[in-house]
């Protein structure tokens, strides 16, 4: 074995195990009987999940990363979040056990190869890709660890081994992707200037005072619905691809969406009434505006950067 | 990353991990959300994440890898069998119209029919079942392979081996006539050559509902869209699919894989297409007996095809035997005289 790790192929006494999470917890709570009992619990399924990798799983170690990121209370939630049999698998693969990459590769195979397709260009076949990536996950590089050995057990390692994927090819950088449109530097969701939406209705002494207050407005945006308002408009994500971006429903990723529009458009209009003194109802006609023209006008101005992007 | 450093640390990959896996407690969520509002590149990498992974609902025994094809009635999708471990093919047939569902019992019985036959040169069925949206889909073998259409471009393929790929579809076309099945849509695209050499006849049933009849296959302007063109007169007048006419596709293929054209010019039109069907092909003087015996299955009658896939491949091989006494002959001729050349120059 690599290091000359000698591996405890014995589940650890639940008094070692107690201290090994005691040690890696940043909470000054004490590591009460529940707690302990439950990582035995944990220990003993990730040996009964892993019987071809068994001499390889080392308890502590993975008592003591989970332990890493343990919040201050609700421990046994958290450790039954936990994913500590594909943590076990991860640590031992990263050390290039053999049994135990044979394995990931077995029960992983098919999110590398969905992600190595997704990725694949002239530039690099999915078959580069999946060396690419291959070469990532299990090989350490001088004087680190391999990119595997960075799992904690958050998540499904499916979902990490995806993100990570996508971590590396977007790295490779040779890619054209709709990813590439990201929000200013600033951190202001980028609005269409409402020059570019031909206002031409709007009279032209409103039109900059409109644009400046819809960017304002967006900075003035939480920053969780600018993000939502950018990946959906700009980066051009589907309700159902922001579900999947974001963990959550479609049905809640839409009515996100249109809670965050409607505080843009609520904080336009607030900058607006103070800013112009206009009549309600010529305001109401100001934003009216601004409204038919937001959904219209994005999606096809999108569109045209999308067919630019086309080689 | 500019912004990202006022707000917090990046989150690593197991924070992603947990934030698309719906792990994370609300107040970490809005945390993570928070640096994502103004972190340009792990927006990025969220956005990009979101986008890489597949979005059609699929039973949970699977998991997509990547979309094979996609037609009216559906998709193709290679699959990980995550239980089995091992990669299959799913088709999603969609069932949105009174058609579709038409076509999707079809799909039904045909896939039973199919999962009860098993035989080396027909795609395996190995599993039948609804997604959760209400598609039908159908889990099949998956060849690792290129068309027949594929292979027969890809390099130089001598009349043997031609012949021996469309043999062993002609068997497999044999047994799901046994097993009382039409296959409706045999063409050099639904026909797999593995890379173990082993030929495969797939896409039962899954072709357009065109296939049963002919109008739909055919534009305003009676422009052909593909299939019909190894489809028999009778098939293309909206008559039904029988075994004669998955006769008459496959003498088709096998005229076009031998001489590189089909036996009935279209031109592109239907019309013109019906007018040559009317005609016996002309046969090229290359391969003429082979091409005889195909003739024979592109009667526009079906009743003077073969009786069956059986007595066609019987005359194939005849046709072979024949032609390799004659190549045995001419060899025994050409060493009789050698022999006799070589006992001349000896005794002189």
């Amino acid at each position: 074995m690599p290091g000359g790790r000698q591996y405890d192929s014995q589940v650890a006494t639940e008094a070692e195990l107690a201290q090994a999470f005691a040690a890696a917890w940043s909470s000054q709570g004490a590591v009460d009987h529940e707690i302990s009992a439950r990582l035995v619990a944990l220990c003993a399924a990730v040996h009964r999940e892993l019987p071809e990798i068994d001499d390889a799983i080392d308890d502590l170690e993975v008592v003591t990363i989970l332990a890493g990121r343990a919040p201050d209370r609700e421990v046994v939630a958290y450790l039954e979040r936990c994913h500590p049999g594909e943590l076990a698998l991860a640590l031992a693969a990263s050390r290039a056990h053999p049994a135990a990459i044979a394995r990931l590769e077995r029960d992983h195979r098919g999110v590398i190869d969905a992600m190595c397709w997704r990725f694949a260009s002239p530039v690099h076949s999915a078959a580069d890709l999946r060396q690419i990536l291959r070469e990532k996950l299990f090989v350490a590089p001088p004087g680190a660890r391999p990119k595997l050995a960075e799992y904690a057990g958050q998540g499904q390692l499916d979902s990490w081994l995806r993100i990570t994927a996508v971590r590396v090819f977007l790295d490779l950088g040779r890619r054209k992707d709709r990813a590439r449109e990201t929000p200013t530097a600033d951190g202001v969701l980028t609005m269409p200037d409402p020059g570019d939406l031909s206002l031409e209705v709007i009279k032209a002494e409103y039109r900059a005072a409109v644009g400046q207050a819809m960017r304002d407005a967006s900075a003035a945006l939480e920053p969780a619905d600018r993000h939502l308002l950018h990946q959906h408009y700009v980066a051009g994500l589907s309700i159902d691809q922001l579900g999947v971006a974001l963990g959550i429903h479609r049905a809640t990723a839409a009515r996100r969406v249109v809670r965050a529009r409607e505080a843009l458009v609520g904080e336009t209009r607030a900058l607006l009434v103070t800013r112009l003194q206009l009549s309600d109802e010529d305001l109401d006609e100001v934003i009216g505006m601004v409204l038919s023209r937001l959904d219209v006008s994005i999606p096809k101005l999108l569109e045209v950067r999308h067919r630019d992007r086309q080689p | 990353m500019t912004a990202s450093r006022e707000v917090a640390r990046c989150p690593d990959d197991n924070t992603l991990s947990q934030l698309v896996t719906g792990e994370l407690s609300d107040a970490e969520r809005a945390a993570v959300e928070r640096h994502l509002g103004s972190c340009a590149a792990c927006a990025q990498l969220i956005g990009a994440y979101a986008r890489a992974t597949p979005q059609r609902s699929v039973p949970p025994r699977y998991q997509l890898i990547r979309q094979l094809g996609s037609g009216a009635m559906g998709e193709v999708w290679e699959v990980e069998d995550t239980t089995l471990a091992r990669r299959v093919a799913l088709k999603f047939v969609r069932a949105e119209s009174t058609a579709d569902r038409e076509y999707q019992a079809r799909l039904v019985r045909e896939a039973r029919a199919l999962a009860r036959l098993r035989h080396p040169n027909v795609v395996a069925v190995y599993d039948l079942g609804q997604s959760s949206d209400g598609e039908l889909f159908v889990a099949l073998e998956l060849i690792d392979g290129a068309s027949a259409r594929a292979w027969r471009a890809a390099a130089v393929r001598t009349p043997a081996e031609i012949l021996a790929v469309w043999r062993q579809v002609a068997d497999g076309l044999a047994a799901v006539h046994q097993a009382g099945i039409v296959h409706r849509d045999l063409k050099p695209d639904n026909v797999f050559v593995a890379s173990d050499g082993r030929v495969v006849l797939g896409d039962f049933g899954l072709a357009s509902l065109a296939a049963d009849g002919g109008s739909t296959t055919l534009t305003a302007t009676g422009q052909i869209l593909g299939t019909p063109l190894y489809m028999p007169l009778e098939q293309l007048r909206g008559g039904a699919a029988t075994a004669r006419s998955d006769q008459f596709a496959l003498c088709v293929c096998l005229w076009e894989a031998l001489i590189g054209t089909r036996p009935f010019q279209s031109g592109g039109s239907i019309a013109a297409l019906v007018i040559a069907m009317r005609e016996p092909p002309p046969l090229a003087a290359r391969h003429r007996s082979t091409l005889a015996v195909l003739a024979r299955g592109l009667d526009p009658d079906p009743d003077r095809r073969w009786p069956d896939i059986a007595a066609l491949t019987r005359a194939l091989d005849r046709v072979r035997r024949a032609g390799t006494r004659r190549r045995w002959w001419l060899a025994g001729i050409a060493a009789a005289i050698a022999v006799a050349g070589a006992a001349l120059v000896i005794a002189r």
